[in-house]
């Protein structure tokens, strides 16, 4: 097993203000009822959408007793399973999104369970279009779903294109590397998620690498 | 301006190594400043006894020993009649004038680079210590021909005395009496060398010049360096440039989590 990438456990980061802040922001932009999911992505790689998506999901299971499902959808790249100290799943027999949901774990974060990435999947799969189903079907089986989708940039025939599959999301967030990420890289993602007709619910700024702050 | 202020101090934090790079001129300066021979020691050996008379340039019959000369130089370098005659064999043709920058600095150059030693055996040393060789012969060679000359006017003034003293005396001898032929000859050829130093006093003003003019670049590179970076600074930035809503910033974990762990031990 991987080690844990974060210096903190995910029970702790769902605690923190600013986390508590981004999500209190993020849910006047959501559906007041019903299930939700929201896709999280950045325009490169490496930006903090795996500690957001964590940090949100948690939360949100932490909150009204709802059903959570983080959902690792960067199987190029895949890290949310690190954060719960889980292991990637095996998805030799995988069929449709409602197979893939039978590999779902608890987390031990309360109300918060995990789909962690695919090592493995049947040759010929159009990953974009099992991964918009199974965006779908956790959709109907979770209260809040929080997919850790790949980055925009850079692009490669492997990736899980987080611009095909945000189309199934209520909503997008994207996380900007401050210090670090071009804006004019930020902006071209953000034009591409408007393109393809997603609702960009806001923007995450991760201060990590900021010297300013 | 606050906010560029501390963008370009943060600048100077994150990037504080490129510093190191105003050193590099100064260093390189120091190096070509080695590489280059900028000094000469041109060298005359004359050898005269420590007793031998020398005449004294104010007087037309006094003398004084080889020893007194040796201790004020001066009264050999600084010889007026010997400067007119310097200027004349350096400035051929040209009038000379006494007041005159021509004078004066030919005046400066051999108070500044003439030197007279002792050496161990009866004899003495002329040296001209500067940047140009050509300039150090010509002095090395006048003043060595003029210490000989000196001394063998010393030796026949001293004669004149001696047999002025004996005539009083009433005792033989006289005029006609001589010393030694010769009482002063060069001793071999005139030696010269090449120096080169890393260091020397006169280079300290170019030197901080250099380092001020360094550290200014790397400092304005800095600047461009920091101008030129296109990523977001603040939430400010992000939300005017995207035009989108800023949910709020994920601070860094690891300062939260020293912190958190430091609270928790408290």
């Amino acid at each position: 097993m991987d080690a844990h990438p974060l210096p903190m456990d995910i029970g702790a980061i769902a605690q923190l203000a600013e986390i508590k802040r981004i999500y209190s922001a993020m849910e006047t932009s959501l559906p007041a009822s019903g299930p939700v999911c929201v896709l999280v992505t950045s325009a490169e790689r490496r930006e903090g959408k795996t500690t957001a998506a964590a940090g949100l999901a948690a939360l949100a299971a932490s909150r009204s007793g709802r059903r959570a499902l983080a959902v690792d959808l960067n199987w190029h790249a895949p890290a949310l399973h690190r954060c719960f100290g889980l292991d990637l799943v095996n998805g030799t027999t995988l069929r449709d999104g409602a197979s893939a949901l039978e590999s779902v774990r608890p987390t031990g974060v309360a109300d918060l369970e995990l789909l962690a990435a695919f090592a493995s999947v049947p040759d010929g799969t159009d990953q974009n279009v099992l991964g918009t189903d199974i965006m779908r079907q956790a959709r109907n089986a979770y209260d809040m779903v929080f997919v850790d989708a790949s980055s925009v940039f850079p692009t490669n025939r492997r990736m899980m294109d987080p611009i095909a599959m945000s189309k199934a999301a209520d909503g997008v967030v994207l996380v900007v590397l401050a210090g670090v990420t071009p804006r004019q890289h930020v902006r071209k993602a953000q034009m591409m998620l408007h393109t393809a007709g997603s609702k960009l619910l806001g923007v995450i700024v991760n201060q990590w690498r900021n010297p300013l702050v | 301006m606050g906010f560029l202020i501390k963008r370009y101090m943060s600048s100077i934090r994150t990037r504080g190594l490129w510093l190191l790079l105003a050193i590099v001129p100064p260093l390189l300066y120091l190096g070509l400043a080695y590489s280059r021979i900028d000094r000469y020691t041109v060298r005359q050996d004359v050898g005269i006894s420590m007793d031998a008379p020398m005449t004294v340039a104010t007087s037309p019959v006094d003398f004084v020993r080889m020893s007194d000369l040796l201790a004020k130089p001066t009264e050999l370098f600084m010889d007026r009649l010997a400067l007119r005659e310097l200027y004349g064999r350096v400035h051929p043709g040209a009038s000379i004038d006494l007041s005159g920058p021509q004078y004066e600095a030919l005046l400066r150059a051999v108070d500044a680079s003439m030197s007279l030693t002792a050496l161990p055996k009866a004899g003495v040393r002329i040296a001209y210590h500067g940047e140009n060789p050509e300039t150090g012969g010509t002095l090395v060679e006048f003043f060595s021909s003029r210490l000989i000359k000196r001394a063998e006017e010393g030796v026949r003034r001293s004669h004149l005395a001696a047999s002025r003293t004996m005539k009083k005396a009433g005792e033989p001898g006289g005029a006609g009496s001589q010393g030694p032929d010769a009482p002063a000859r060069l001793m071999g050829t005139m030696v010269t060398e090449a120096h080169r130093a890393m260091w020397r006093p006169e280079r300290l003003s170019p030197l901080v010049q250099i380092a001020i003019i360094s550290l200014v670049a790397v400092l304005v590179l800095l600047g461009i360096l920091e101008w030129a970076d296109t990523s977001f600074k603040s939430e400010r930035q992000v939300a005017r440039y995207l035009g989108a809503p800023v949910l709020g910033s994920l601070p860094n974990l690891r300062k939260v989590s020293k912190t958190l762990g430091a609270w928790r031990r408290e």
